[in-house]
């Protein structure tokens, strides 16, 4: 169905490698993002999703194929494109509100604009209180929400997430898992994840990539809704069926 | 405990001697040469020569360390040049090539503060090396993603990610330029808290080298402390992000 609409990011036969005379780690990948997918790349360490992510970020350059956004080459980083980090990219000599600011401030809008947008964005993740909080102050899911709010207040098309809970206990992990489902609903940017989580993937994704490791690429490929299904009724607690099992083994089984 | 020992051994037992004064005469010392200064000469103006040249080649080695620092934290090429010469000064004690300095920029105040800059000059020349390369990459990338110029990136993340390591080098270089500060007043000076206490020595006047001694102290542990209360304040976040 969204097949119709324009892609927000095409990679076509994109190929990348570290060393010039390396076997690259991604060889002819092709892969097109649309607006409002939410897409989880799953896959074992070394299979080159970080590498991935990093060329669409624009802090890699591809050395062939093509890797465009809204139809331009990718050409460096920029805030149409945020990034989410796995943990400490706050800046710790800012406090909260001026961390979020800080993109804002970038971009040159007026001041009184950028204190309405980072009031708008402490309400949406319910930090309001903590605006001239230290970022060390805060836990590990306050962090990560305060990077959400600094790349989302940007109203970036495309958010990307490198193993944003990766460093947070089980139980935040769930609670942030919910909260960034809620972003995503809301701030209608598409977003591309990497996860080690296959759950995380299932559930949070309405498209799964699985890559293999050597240079092999995407090599599975899922459209799947539990994500939207756990939006329609946040407090379901079975959204497990027999393909979700189905697609979980079978991602197990490419790992292997 | 020195103190008590001291205290006992010159006033309960009376071995006061030329060689050890008691505390109440360094007291008295202090107090007379606190009034009316030492050999002619105020104690304050003795002060302050020494603390001028300290504070003027502190600073003079932190406004050129720093853009020299950076630029070789950006350019392996410029740090190649530079930091051959520094890994061949860094280890010379300093008062080896002081005669040499004395012959080019004359014996007073301009051989010292040059002296004393190259003392302080690589402590924090290596600290800002340093401290680029250990640079949060995610920093730098995370702001180029928030639209961050390259202007913006320099004064908003580099700097401020930098500020707590050249700031232990900012300390480091003045325990350095303090140390050289009172050797080189000791060679060759007419003022000064060091030249005072060698010059009292060349009249046995050991309660006022006592008192030379003690104002040095004092003053290295003001400054260190003060620094560390600036440093605590201006990079709160060290060790915490």
């Amino acid at each position: 169905m969204k097949q119709t609409q324009k892609s927000l990011v095409t990679l076509r036969d994109m190929t990348f490698s570290y060393e010039p005379n390396q076997a690259p780690i991604l060889k002819d990948v092709n892969l097109k993002i649309y607006p409002g997918e939410f897409i989880c790349v799953v896959g074992p360490s070394g299979c080159g999703k970080s590498t991935l992510l990093n060329i669409i970020a624009g802090f890699l350059k591809n050395q062939h194929g093509e890797a465009t956004f809204k139809e331009e080459p990718i050409d460096g980083p920029s805030w149409h494109r945020g990034v989410v980090f796995q943990n400490q990219a706050l800046y710790p000599w800012l406090t909260v509100g001026e961390n979020i600011a800080f993109g804002p401030e970038n971009r040159g809008i007026p001041k009184k604009q950028i204190k309405d947008l980072v009031e708008s964005m402490l309400i949406e993740i319910g930090m309001t209180e903590d605006i001239d909080k230290h970022v060390f102050e805060l836990s590990g899911g306050m962090q990560q929400r305060v990077q959400l709010a600094r790349v989302l207040v940007n109203h970036p098309e495309l958010v990307l997430m490198d193993e944003p809970l990766g460093a947070l206990d089980a139980i935040t992990r769930i609670k942030m898992q919910n909260f960034i489902r809620g972003l995503w609903e809301n701030s209608k940017s598409s977003v591309l994840m990497i996860t080690h989580h296959i759950d995380e993937a299932l559930t949070l994704g309405t498209r799964i990539l699985v890559m293999k490791a050597g240079g092999g690429g995407i090599v599975k490929e899922y459209a799947v809704d539990y994500t939207e299904k756990l939006l329609k009724d946040p407090n379901r607690a079975k959204i497990v069926d027999e393909r979700y099992l189905k697609i979980k083994e079978e991602i197990y089984k490419a790992f292997n | 405990m020195v103190f008590l020992l001291w205290t006992i051994y010159t006033i309960v037992l009376k071995r006061e001697s030329v060689m050890i004064p008691s505390p109440i005469r360094v007291w008295e010392t202090f107090i007379s040469i606190a009034r009316g200064g030492y050999s002619g000469i105020l104690f304050s103006h003795h002060l302050r020569a020494s603390f001028v040249r300290l504070f003027l080649s502190l600073l003079l080695g932190f406004t050129t360390a720093v853009p020299l620092g950076f630029l070789s934290g950006y350019s392996q090429k410029i740090r190649s040049l530079v930091d051959s010469f520094i890994q061949f000064y860094r280890p010379i004690p300093p008062l080896a090539y002081y005669p040499l300095l004395i012959l080019w920029m004359g014996i007073d105040d301009r051989s010292k503060i040059m002296l004393l800059f190259l003392a302080a000059f690589a402590p924090i020349y290596i600290a800002c090396v340093s401290a680029i390369g250990n640079i949060r990459k995610d920093y730098i990338l995370s702001a180029k993603s928030l639209g961050a110029s390259p202007r913006k990136i320099l004064l908003n993340i580099i700097w401020p990610a930098c500020l707590p390591e050249i700031f232990t080098g900012l300390r480091n270089a003045f325990g350095f330029a303090y140390t050289t500060l009172v050797a080189a007043e000791m060679t060759a000076a007419t003022s000064g808290i060091g030249w005072m206490v060698i010059d009292a020595s060349r009249y046995l006047k050991s309660d006022v080298m006592f008192v030379g001694i003690f104002i040095m102290g004092l003053s290295g542990l003001i400054i260190d402390k003060a620094m560390l209360y600036v440093e605590k304040n201006l990079v709160f976040w060290k060790g915490r992000g």
